[in-house]
């Protein structure tokens, strides 16, 4: 009995080890963030890992950085699109996720956040905590596109300012 | 005197040159966009150009591939955006014009048109023949970040459209009667389908004719041909049909060519010559002409 309690531990510790190292392959193949540069092992709760059709991968930080990465692609199709849930950040698929706009904690490259949930239980947890609105893949694919154009302006005019102060010294 | 006004005339000729010739130079310096591959001089009127104050400057197509732009490169300092002027195509700072959002006219890269103009009278010309509604640089910007997941989607799923329209040119790459490989003659080719399930590709309708010819026993189920223009399939018997014209056929003296649209057939028949004809037509007078290639 003792042998198969032993036995039966040792697949469940395989198992979650496999499943481990799988949910974090798309990090070792990106490790960066094509587009912004930052390291997706840190933001491996926002991360994006696309496979498009054709057999090419793109991994970014966030869904903002994968807006991007569609907008600059649109010749090529996605055939999946997974994102990192935000408490265990293992890899999930957006469209299954359940998404969270907003919130107070402070987004990934934007304003407004968007994480991604495996449960929505988890989700809903998430919003009771920080605020932040359900929303699906679509409303948060659709939220991203339209952040854009703000955290774009923001961030030209944080670096326009800084310019400024370094003529003044 | 008259060798000063004569002066006078030349350097004003000069400083109304200039400015035209700046307003195309960015056409030389960027012929293509860098984010969908389109020709910037067939898109002269929506082109945008945007300079940074570290490198040098980007031209694209339209205000939607801007944004593309301006998120990849937030890092870099924006000096200036410019835009077509929509009626006299000259660069203006997109800041200062006039823009309209919407309107019955299509749009380039998006559902929903960005136009901009250098005069507001032309602005408001403009939507009261086509519609849409005025705007500032920021909300054509801000309209076409919204806008943009819906476009992106929009272009995914035509293309994906078009490819499959030209997914027969890998499942048949040569004409089974000459040979001839039917990517090189994707304006002409036709692919037949059969009743009973089988397809045969051809490079052109004289070759189908003769596919026809040889199987008599069997049912066409589709007939479709190639769009002189795009290229894609299109039904043979709803196309647009030119026969003759001062353009050679293939396989065939006399040009048999077809179009999706009127507008195409009638545009070739004013360039290259030829005349309005129906499928019906044209198959017979492919059987007439092949008669004529084997003499």
């Amino acid at each position: 009995m003792k042998r198969f309690v032993a036995f039966g531990f040792l697949v469940v510790c395989f198992l979650f080890t496999t499943g481990v190292a799988l949910a974090q392959d798309d990090i070792k193949k990106h490790s960066s963030c094509k587009y912004c540069g930052m390291d997706r092992g840190k933001f491996a709760h926002s991360r994006v890992f696309i496979e498009y059709e054709g057999g090419t991968t793109e991994g970014t930080c966030s869904i903002h950085c994968a807006a991007i990465d569609f907008a600059l692609n649109i010749d090529k199709i996605p055939k999946m699109t997974r994102v990192g849930d935000y408490n265990a950040k293992m890899l999930v698929d957006t469209e299954k996720a359940f998404w969270v706009i907003g919130g107070s904690k402070p987004g990934v490259m934007t304003k407004r956040a968007k994480w991604a949930f495996a449960k929505k239980e988890d989700a809903e947890k998430f919003v009771s905590e920080n605020g932040g609105n359900l929303a699906s893949y679509e409303q948060a694919m659709k939220a991203a596109f339209e952040d854009m154009y703000a955290d774009t302006k923001m961030i030209q005019e944080r670096r326009k300012m800084r310019r400024m102060e370094h003529k003044h010294h | 005197m008259k060798r000063n006004i004569l002066l006078l005339c030349v350097a004003l000729l000069c400083f109304a040159g200039e400015p035209a010739a700046f307003a195309q130079d960015d056409l030389k310096g960027h012929p293509s966009c860098p984010y969908c591959g389109m020709d910037r001089k067939q898109y002269a009127h929506s082109r945008m150009l945007i300079e940074y104050a570290e490198t040098g400057t980007t031209g694209v197509c339209s205000i939607h591939c801007a944004a593309s732009e301006i998120s990849v490169n937030r890092a870099k300092t924006l000096a200036s955006m410019r835009v077509a002027d929509y009626p006299t195509r000259n660069l203006i700072l997109a800041e200062k014009a006039f823009w309209v959002i919407g309107g019955n006219k299509a749009g380039v890269m998006t559902q929903r048109a960005k136009w901009a103009f250098k005069e507001q009278e032309e602005a408001e010309r403009f939507i009261k023949e086509n519609g849409g509604r005025h705007a500032t640089f920021h909300d054509a910007m801000k309209a076409t970040f919204e806008d943009m997941y819906e476009d992106i989607k929009m272009i995914r799923e035509r293309r994906k459209a078009r490819q499959m329209k030209m997914m027969d040119l890998k499942t048949f790459p040569e004409c089974k009667y000459c040979g001839m490989v039917r990517g090189k003659y994707a304006q002409s080719r036709a692919l037949i389908e059969y009743d009973e399930g089988t397809a045969v590709g051809t490079c052109s309708v004289h070759c189908l004719a003769i596919d026809l010819a040889l199987n008599t026993d069997k049912m066409p189920k589709a007939i479709m041909v190639g769009d002189y223009s795009s290229k894609k399939l299109i039904e043979a018997e709803k196309a647009f049909w030119v026969l003759g014209g001062s353009k050679a056929g293939v396989m065939s003296i006399r040009g048999k060519w077809a179009f999706e649209d009127k507008e195409g057939s009638s545009k070739y028949i004013k360039e290259n010559g030829g005349r309005h004809t129906n499928f019906d037509e044209v198959m017979r007078a492919s059987f007439e002409d092949m008669y004529e290639i084997l003499r």
